[in-house]
């Protein structure tokens, strides 16, 4: 099992997210799914794993929101970014995207890679999402030749709830943020709504983020 | 003392104020639950405008209804409506920059980005005027919002077709009409006046369409995300459904 660089999050799910699985973690824009990612990548810095970050963003954009999350202390992942990584993203590329992940993963020798990425919501406006999944199912069987785990998020309410099932079909794990709206308050929940490894739960969990700490309760009306 | 007319003008700016405190709860209630700066300042911004909007209905329904012309009110009156001018428009440009992000095409709807200079000249002249205004002439015969918020609404209403966020469309569409009714509410006032010479019959008139808009405003609040809604008690596993994209209400 692969951390999730949260302990109460790898509580949940029995010790972190499988390994050799793609990871995908849907919800509503401005919930915090990113500040898993980064969670996830810092995990895997502070133990030696490769970690790729692939933004449509740039680097100062992302490091912005870091801060915001809190997220200490902070190590440089190899950055496939809109501007100041290592290798510049192209979204309109996808053949050119793929190539660059595989070569830039191809450095991490025989550690553990963690790629993380923000891309997937902007790829479906710009593409078809046959096109997508294609990508996305090629990408995934190339990866698990490394010792990976491929993380994305992609943003509820953005696209139509179809496009969103069948995404969950390829990826080995989903995980559900939302926000729901309960008498006249807002409650945000979470559910891991597939795992490979883990039975499916129906249950929802209170989370709540704060100063880079996640805190993750049974929900009970 | 007020006529009957004057009593049900208040009884419906009050109601109006209600419908803008409530968008301006949801608002914050969001924003709360929100931990992404962007979104998080998106849904501040409604909520000031809720706020905002309350204290300009509360101010006029007052003032107009007691006929009230003293000059501390009156510039009271002119700092209230020049900083609307102001914010509303801050709110429509922070607003249309954020929707040019979300189209995947990246385009300058109107050519925001080089006209939004015209347009803040116009604006910030226009509210100096209407401070100046209010104090010698009184509040009450202080111009409408002007042709920039119209074109803010335009432009807001033309980047949620442009935007790829279907989330985002409806908070947009809806923004866009708030401020597209409050503008043509605010417009109607004048050319009104001149069929009907009693002032309560003209506000009275006018009304639908601010509570119009303070129901947009509402509306552009609850779509700033997606919202569920728990349909069960069981403590263990809530059943639910999720509208894609915010409360039919």
């Amino acid at each position: 099992m692969v951390s999730t660089g949260l302990e109460e999050l790898d509580r949940l799910l029995g010790n972190g997210y499988p390994d050799r699985s793609s990871i995908l973690v849907v919800g509503p824009p401005g919930i915090g799914k990113e500040a898993l990612g980064y969670r996830f990548a810092q995990s895997g810095l502070l133990q030696g794993d490769f970690c790729l970050y692939a933004t449509r963003l740039s680097v100062p954009e992302v490091l912005q929101d870091v801060r915001a999350y809190n997220i200490q202390p902070w190590l440089e992942p190899t950055w496939l970014a809109g501007q100041g990584g290592q290798e510049k993203l192209d979204l309109n590329d996808l053949t050119g995207l793929s190539f660059n992940i595989k070569e830039l993963v191809g450095k991490a020798d025989d550690k553990r890679v963690r790629v993380i990425t923000d891309i997937l919501s902007s790829l479906l406006m710009l593409n078809p999402p046959e096109t997508v999944y294609r990508f996305l199912s090629q990408l995934f069987a190339e990866l698990k030749n490394f010792d990976s785990v491929f993380f994305a998020t992609v943003e509820e309410g953005m696209h139509k709830p179809e496009v969103l099932a069948a995404m969950g079909q390829i990826f080995d794990g989903v995980l559900e943020l939302k926000l729901f709206e309960e008498s006249f308050r807002i409650v945000p929940l979470l559910r891991i709504r597939k795992m490979r490894g883990v039975p499916p739960e129906l249950g929802y969990y209170r989370f709540t983020m704060s100063h880079g700490r996640m805190e993750v309760t049974p929900y009970a009306k | 003392m007020p006529s009957e007319l004057g009593y049900l003008f208040l009884a419906s700016w009050l109601f109006v104020t209600a419908i803008f405190l409530y968008s301006a709860y949801w608002s914050f209630m969001i924003r709360r639950a929100l931990v992404t700066s962007l979104y998080r300042r998106q849904a501040f911004w409604v909520g000031g405008m809720g706020v905002y909007f309350v204290a300009l209905s509360v101010f006029l329904a007052f003032a107009l209804t007691l006929e009230i012309t003293e000059l501390s009110i009156n510039i009271l009156g002119g700092l209230i409506i020049s900083s609307g001018f102001i914010l509303i428009f801050l709110w429509i440009d922070s607003t249309v920059s954020i929707a040019r992000r979300s189209d995947p095409l990246f385009r300058d709807t109107l050519r925001w980005s080089k006209l939004r200079y015209l347009f803040w000249l116009v604006t910030i002249g226009g509210a100096i005027g209407a401070l100046f205004t209010s104090i010698n002439s009184g509040f009450s015969t202080v111009a409408g919002f002007g042709g920039a918020l119209f074109f803010g609404a335009v432009a807001l209403l033309l980047s949620a077709k442009r935007s790829g966020d279907m989330t985002l469309r409806r908070h947009l569409t809806w923004t866009g009409l708030c401020i597209f009714l409050l503008w043509l509410s605010s417009q109607l006032e004048q050319p009104l006046s001149y069929h009907f010479a009693d002032p309560f019959l003209v506000q009275s008139l006018t009304v639908p369409l601010v509570a119009a808009g303070a129901y947009s405003l509402y509306r552009s609040a609850k779509s700033l995300v997606p919202l569920g809604h728990l349909m069960s008690t069981d403590a263990d596993a809530p059943s639910i459904s999720t509208s894609p994209a915010g409360p039919s209400s």
